[in-house]
């Protein structure tokens, strides 16, 4: 079914454009475990959406059924990348049409070494960012380009997950909990890089625990509980109504 | 019971592990108004051959049913010719009274099953012949434990068991039974026919290792031959045992030659022998030396399969046969009836028999003719009939089925693997033949003691 | 001390055909999730590789010799091998005498060709099936292959003698600084060893230093992050199946002087390379070699006379002993990754 899903109903949706990431009335199961429960929600070209709730929302669940990951399945529901359906498509048939997932615990392959885990991202097509590059934006990296990947840093770690997405020219960027565990001085870094990707026309979808954080960085956000979206409007928007903030996310 | 011959396959086993007979107890469904188990009331009698067909020794069970199929023309009289029933003699030089039309003028017909040389396997499918088919007598076989397996099955359901190629002293020793029957020598005819020939060829002045099977054929035949070699003054310097399923005794032949023995026997035999004898010549022990002597290898139980299997590797070795497709031509007319069968086998099929056939078509001969000399199929009548019952002229010379065991006794045949075969079945040479007298002995003999044959048992 | 040189050596060989089988074991078993039972049989069809090679190496036509007679008293017929009319009875037999090696090239289409169906034809509807429904499946194409070898080739083992210069066996000792006569020991059994050796070596390479070889790596490690980065893993997972049925194949042609091959070879050594593969730990490949050499110098040493003497039987179940001590202790086994099989 080729015709794009109507999106007059949400408020927000004013634009008569196609947004740049669409998902609608999308339900992921973990085998019969029901996570989301029919969601939907646009993210332009160019925008961070930062996409909140408590502990098991369905946060990771939204960001790897997105992915096209095996598990969880997407049984019903459609995801448009670009005018691309991604519902239709393999991981990494998803991937190569421009989807970079950055997963919670960083997921660096062990037994190669970092710059490996960077060349095992060009292998498939579009190829991104160039390794000096890379290693330019991430002067760490480039220090411990030999080293093995599992052997750095958190903090590293997460630093070389982002690069390994960016060695690829996607066209979306999923953050799944990028902060967790490090360092503020090592989270302030994250978040600068994050910014100057966005400069460049990234769009980003963040997952994130520190939900301040991340809504001081993100344009929009999207807050899920148990599996539904209950907001779905600007990130200032959240950070100024407490009983929000309250009622959803705790803070 | 189920009509295939396949049963359960063990998962994680493999292939030839004989054991000793699990002796499963069995109910038979007795039958109702006959005299004896399988009264033939027809006018056709059957006939149960249980040979291994799938397993490891399938291709000698092929050949033991070539040769019952063989057998069974002749006795039906519908054969190319008459194969052994031209030359089939009894004591007083008179010929057999089968006249090729059926036993006691019923036409022979057969059905075959499985053993798959396991005993569990090869009881059932007896028993399967007994019950469903009809079966008068099982015969066949190419193992020992099967053999033992089998035979008292066939004690327990009232019908006559002609052992097939079965060599452990067990059969007619301490697991003999009144209604089975074995024609093939054994361990101790091997033992005692081998020593003089052994020790004319490499002297009475040696140490010998012995590897052995972990099984009941492989105790016997050690024990015949280190009983009879020590008598003659070799020394047993080890004695190990090695595992049914083993496939590389190359852990096994390696402090062979720095163990200070200078013959190795191997009491293995089928697929072990194969293994055990190429192993051996790989480690160099056919060109080896050891106390100043050429170091020898014995194998004493030869089979045209495994000679084929070994290749090469048998040439020079010295061992035991039953019988040989070449012993009339070589040893002249004492042993007619082997150029017969070899002739009428050999044009059916286009090779010579193997020990194997021969045996189990001669055992078919015999229990049809001591059937027609019984005047009745019924298992005593069968038994008295064989029982001390002297006859020539299939093969061995003359032979006798002695009464105290139901073992036959006759010459025994001692070969060497030829230097340079000219064909497959051509592998081993005659070296001599050992006269009965040699390795005949007493009934109450140490090493087949602790069995009773017990009466017949009629069945039913 | 000879003697235990002479056991490490027979471990090392024995060794070397556990440690092909496990590793192409654990290949499949870290790439695909597979447990394959039908490794044993591409053991096995690697041999019939050998023995096929030879029996096309001396396909004959009969030349009626009236001179001799057969054993029916008539004329022999003797069987002349084509290879002889091609190229002379001296390079002909010389073509014959090394048929095994040569085998090697024969074998190795052939068994890439057999992995590639097993897998695209069977193995691969089974991926996301529990390890039970696996080996009962493989266990099952093992038996089938195993009775179709049977059919073709007959039961019995069939003699594939090696090459003329590597029959025999050769005085070790000596060169190690022993005297004379105290370890000898069988050439084509060393040059297995030293076969083995070198395929371990470049399928290790092979992993090591090409790229295909890093993705399969990042592949065994970790599945669906490859994914993310755009890899099917699929594909060359298919192409690992081929390359682990090679292996084992070549470890089946190699061996056919060592024990002539029969159709139950491929049983024989299944289940010591499972054994293998759990001790040196599932997914280890690295542990499936060691724990390959291990297990076959431990079963030599289990063989020797003066070990029988102290435990009787032990020759029989050591390598089951040892699955079972690892397992209780370290279920891993000695390599595996933490988490694999634990549960």
């Amino acid at each position: 079914m080729n015709v794009r899903p109507d999106f007059s109903k949400n408020a927000n949706m004013a634009e008569t454009a196609p947004a740049f990431l669409s998902v609608w009335d999308m339900h992921s199961y973990y085998g019969e475990s029901y996570i989301v429960q029919g969601i939907s929600f646009n993210v332009h070209e160019g925008e961070i959406l930062a996409l909140l709730g408590r502990n098991g929302a369905g946060k990771t669940t939204t960001l790897r059924s997105i992915a096209r990951l095996d598990n969880p399945q997407v049984q019903k529901g459609e995801i448009w990348l670009d005018h691309q359906p991604l519902h239709k498509m393999k991981s990494y048939e998803a991937a190569v049409a421009g989807l970079g997932l950055v997963p919670e615990d960083r997921r660096i392959i062990a037994g190669l070494t970092v710059e490996e885990n960077l060349q095992l991202a060009q292998i498939a097509p579009p190829v991104g960012w160039s390794l000096e590059r890379l290693y330019e934006l991430f002067p760490r990296l480039g220090e411990r380009r030999k080293q093995e990947g599992v052997t750095l840093s958190g903090g590293e770690q997460q630093m070389l997950a982002i690069a390994r997405a960016l060695a690829r020219d996607i066209k979306l960027l999923l953050l799944d909990e990028p902060y967790e565990g490090l360092a503020p001085v090592i989270v302030d870094e994250i978040e600068k890089t994050l910014r100057h990707i966005k400069e460049q026309g990234m769009t980003t979808i963040i997952v994130e625990q520190n939900a301040v954080r991340a809504l001081q960085l993100a344009d929009r956000a999207v807050i899920l509980d148990t599996g539904s979206i209950v907001f779905d409007g600007s990130a200032a928007e959240v950070l100024e109504n407490e009983s929000l903030r309250a009622e959803y996310l705790a803070i | 019971m189920s009509k295939t011959n396949v049963t359960r396959r063990g998962v994680l086993k493999s292939g030839a592990v004989a054991g000793a007979g699990v002796a499963l107890p069995t109910i038979f469904t007795a039958s109702s108004a006959s005299a004896y188990t399988n009264e033939p009331t027809g006018d056709t009698v059957t006939l149960g051959f249980n040979v291994p067909q799938t397993g490891p020794y399938a291709d000698e069970g092929a050949d033991e049913l070539r040769a019952f199929e063989l057998a069974v023309e002749h006795l039906n009289g519908t054969g190319a010719d008459n194969g052994m029933l031209e030359t089939f003699k009894y004591a007083d030089g008179s010929g057999t009274v089968l006249k090729g039309n059926g036993i006691l003028g019923k036409k022979v017909q057969f059905v075959s099953g499985d053993t798959q040389t396991k005993s569990d396997a090869a009881r059932a499918s007896a028993k399967s012949m007994i019950e469903k088919d009809g079966a008068i007598m099982i015969t066949g076989g190419s193992s020992s434990g099967v053999a033992v397996a089998v035979q008292a099955l066939c004690q327990e359901a009232g019908v006559i068991f002609m052992a097939g190629l079965t060599h452990a002293n067990d059969t007619t020793g301490k697991d003999k039974r009144a209604n089975g029957f074995r024609h093939f020598f054994n361990s101790y005819m091997s033992g005692a026919a081998l020593a003089p020939v052994l020790a004319k060829a490499y002297g009475g002045d040696r140490k010998a290792y012995h590897l052995t099977a972990d099984y009941n054929w492989g105790y016997t035949t050690e024990e015949a031959i280190r009983a009879s070699t020590e008598a003659m003054g070799w020394e047993t310097v080890a004695a190990v045992k090695t595992p049914l399923t083993q496939t590389d005794f190359s852990s096994y032949i390696a402090p062979v030659l720095n163990s200070g023995a200078d013959v190795l026997v191997l009491n293995h035999y089928g697929g072990n022998m194969v293994n055990s004898l190429t192993n051996a010549v790989q480690f160099g022990l056919r060109a080896a030396e050891a106390n100043g002597k050429k170091f020898e290898i014995v194998v004493p139980l030869y089979s045209e399969l495994m000679a084929r299997g070994a290749g090469s590797n048998i040439a020079g070795i010295l061992g035991s046969q039953n019988w040989d497709w070449k012993l009339e031509n070589i040893l002249g007319s004492r042993y007619s009836g082997t150029n017969a069968f070899v002739q009428s086998f050999g044009t059916k099929y286009g090779f010579p028999p193997s020990q194997a056939a021969h045996t189990c078509y001669v055992q078919t001969l015999l229990y049809a003719d001591a059937v027609e000399r019984a005047g009745s199929f019924e298992p005593c009548a069968v038994v008295a009939a064989l029982e001390g019952f002297e006859f020539d002229g299939l093969g061995n010379g003359p032979t006798l089925y002695r009464a105290d065991d139901h073992q036959c006794f006759k010459d025994v045949v001692v070969v060497r693997g030829k230097e340079n075969p000219e064909n497959e079945f051509d592998l081993v040479e005659i070296v001599e033949v050992t006269p009965v007298e040699q390795v005949t002995y007493a009934p109450d003999h140490p090493q087949f003691a602790g069995g009773a044959l017990g009466s017949c048992n009629n069945g039913a | 001390m000879d003697a235990l040189i002479l056991q490490i050596l027979n471990g090392l060989d024995k060794g070397s055909a556990y440690a092909l089988i496990a590793l192409g074991l654990t290949l499949i078993f870290g790439t695909l999730g597979v447990v394959n039972f039908a490794h044993g049989a591409l053991f096995m069809i690697g041999a019939f590789c050998a023995v096929t090679l030879n029996k096309i190496l001396t396909l004959s036509h009969t030349v009626v010799d009236e001179t001799r007679k057969n054993f029916l008293g008539q004329p022999m017929e003797l069987q002349v091998p084509y290879v002889y009319d091609l190229f002379g009875e001296d390079m002909g037999n010389t073509i014959i005498d090394w048929s095994v090696p040569m085998a090697i090239l024969f074998a190795i289409p052939v068994m890439v060709l057999v992995g590639v169906v097993m897998e695209r034809g069977l193995i691969k509807y089974f991926y996301k099936r529990p390890h039970a429904d696996q080996i009962l499946v493989t266990f099952g194409l093992a038996i089938v292959l195993q009775e179709v070898i049977k059919y073709f080739y007959g039961a019995n083992p069939i003699p594939t003698p090696a090459p003329s210069a590597f029959t025999g066996s050769f005085d070790f000792g000596a060169l190690i600084g022993f005297d004379a006569n105290t370890i000898i020991y069988p050439y084509w059994r060393l040059v297995y060893f030293a076969f083995a050796a070198m395929i371990i070596g470049a399928v290790f390479a092979f992993l090591q230093f090409t790229t295909f070889g890093m993705v399969v790596r990042a592949g065994m490690a970790d599945r669906e992050t490859v994914g993310l980065l755009g890899i099917n893993i699929d594909k060359r997972f298919t192409i690992m199946f081929g390359l682990a049925a090679a292996v084992a194949g070549l470890a089946g042609v190699m061996y056919v002087p060592i024990n002539p091959p029969n159709y139950h070879m491929g049983m024989d050594f299944l289940v010591l390379s499972f054994v293998v593969v759990v001790v040196g730990g599932m997914g280890s490949l690295p542990g499936a070699v060691l724990a390959g050499f291990l297990l076959g110098i431990l079963e030599s040493f289990a063989s020797m006379k003066e070990v029988i003497d102290i435990i009787p039987g032990i020759n029989q179940i050591i390598i089951y002993l040892v699955a079972i001590i690892i397992l209780l202790t370290r279920p891993r086994g000695l390599m595996g990754r933490k988490g694999v099989m634990e549960s």
